[in-house]
């Protein structure tokens, strides 16, 4: 459902404060390189948790979770989240 | 005459002789006061990133009439303890409870309580749980519970290591502490939005940041009483400056809360004269001695320093331990 990617990019562009608007960038665009700094990844992370209501757990608290917007989505998936992910 | 030369500032040990917890006391130089504030810490690096910010903020508010405390919890910075206490929650709720109770020794009328971020959450759960009935409290940039800091803490340590290392289920070991998972599990346990019923003050200040989320379990609990919400934009900028960096002293969020503090009607009262315990003896270093400590003021430019001497006679040579950059001399030690 096109509303997941929709929904993190909404988040990015809240609570990621990147150099400009999430929906410019690619799906592997590298969000470090556009700004993203590791406080503004524990925001997205915590804005991420509560719009989907799961939680990351440890293993998946690293840069490479959170560097693209693919990566993003591949980690909620590993999670079984949500399912239509996938579409 | 600058809001510097109208403050004094002294450091006092207080709470249990064997337990004892450390704080800088600011006054100004009247002999009454309007109130007093405390100041509550966070815990790891984020207290050195926000300890000049805290003393400024303690300047403005002593400027302004308030008797003001600074504290180090049980296990940090320069109060005696550690941080594999038993029961670790309760104890740094007690802490707070102890240092309301000093300020409150002084005379004054009405306590306020500043917290910022785990600082905020035990402040607001110890109002509830250890009755502090205080007049004012502000949760600035408060974390919703223990576990949420902790969880902070564990994902900002991880993003910021290329090679990261997360061992599950092991205890929160980062570069800033080492929590066994006994304490990080009581720690865990704080939550602002699950404290008993109740208000936590007369009137409640929360300053969250402007792109954080705010749980909607908080928004409910914190819309009881009389609750005012603003936003900053200044946190990550005073906590999270990278190394080698300066943080900044998130002046606006100072002045925000100085004058939100100001606002509430005046109840001046006389000081009450109270001895200091400026030296503390000290049980809990490391191996089987004694050692008391003192503060003292060094040059013209009253340095502040800290003195450790074992209770017998001393050997020498006198061991100068100089900060550097940005770290803290932290004791006992």
């Amino acid at each position: 459902m096109a509303d997941v990617d929709s929904t993190i990019r909404d988040i990015l562009d809240t609570h990621g404060r990147l150099a400009k608007p999430s929906r410019t960038l690619e799906e592997d665009d590298d969000l470090y390189q556009r700004g993203l700094t590791s406080h503004a990844s524990v925001n997205v992370m915590l804005a991420l948790e509560a719009a989907f209501t799961f939680e990351f757990p440890d293993s998946l608290l690293t840069r490479e979770t959170f560097k693209s917007v693919s990566s993003i989505k591949r980690a909620m998936q590993s999670l079984g989240m949500p399912r239509d992910l996938s579409d | 005459m600058s809001e510097i030369e109208t403050t004094t500032e002294e450091s006092v040990w207080f709470g249990p002789p064997e337990r004892p917890i450390y704080g800088r006391l600011m006054k100004s130089t009247d002999s009454r006061s309007r109130g007093g504030v405390l100041l509550v810490p966070t815990i790891g690096r984020e207290v050195h990133m926000s300890r000049y910010a805290q003393r400024t903020l303690s300047k403005l508010l002593s400027a302004r009439g308030f008797l003001t405390l600074r504290m180090d919890f049980n296990g940090t910075g320069d109060a005696g303890g550690s941080m594999d206490e038993v029961d670790l929650d309760v104890l740094w709720r007690e802490n707070v409870a102890s240092a309301v109770g000093l300020l409150r020794r002084y005379g004054v009328t009405d306590v306020a309580v500043i917290g910022l971020r785990i600082g905020a959450t035990i402040a607001g759960v110890a109002a509830i749980e250890n009755d502090l009935r205080l007049s004012s409290l502000v949760l600035w940039d408060p974390c919703e519970s223990g576990r949420r800091f902790l969880r902070e803490s564990a994902a900002l340590e991880a993003l910021h290591r290329r090679d990261p290392r997360v061992n599950h289920g092991e205890p929160y070991e980062t570069s800033e502490f080492a929590l066994t998972h006994d304490r990080a599990e009581e720690l865990e346990r704080l939550n602002l939005a699950t404290c008993g019923p109740g208000s936590f003050a007369n009137r409640v200040l929360v300053i969250t940041r402007v792109n954080r989320e705010v749980s909607k379990e908080l928004k409910s609990r914190l819309s009881e009483g009389k609750v005012e919400w603003a936003t900053t934009d200044e946190q990550e900028a005073m906590l999270g400056a990278p190394d080698g960096e300066r943080s900044i002293i998130a002046s606006r969020s100072l002045l925000r809360i100085t004058d939100w503090l100001t606002d509430a009607p005046a109840h001046w009262s006389p000081m009450v004269s109270l001895p200091t315990r400026s030296t503390q003896t000290f049980h809990d270093g490391p191996g089987p001695y004694e050692v008391v400590e003192q503060t003292v003021e060094i040059g013209e430019n009253h340095l502040f320093g800290l003195v450790s001497e074992p209770v017998g006679p001393s050997h020498g040579p006198l061991v100068v331990l100089l900060n550097v950059v940005n770290e803290d001399h932290t004791g006992p030690s």
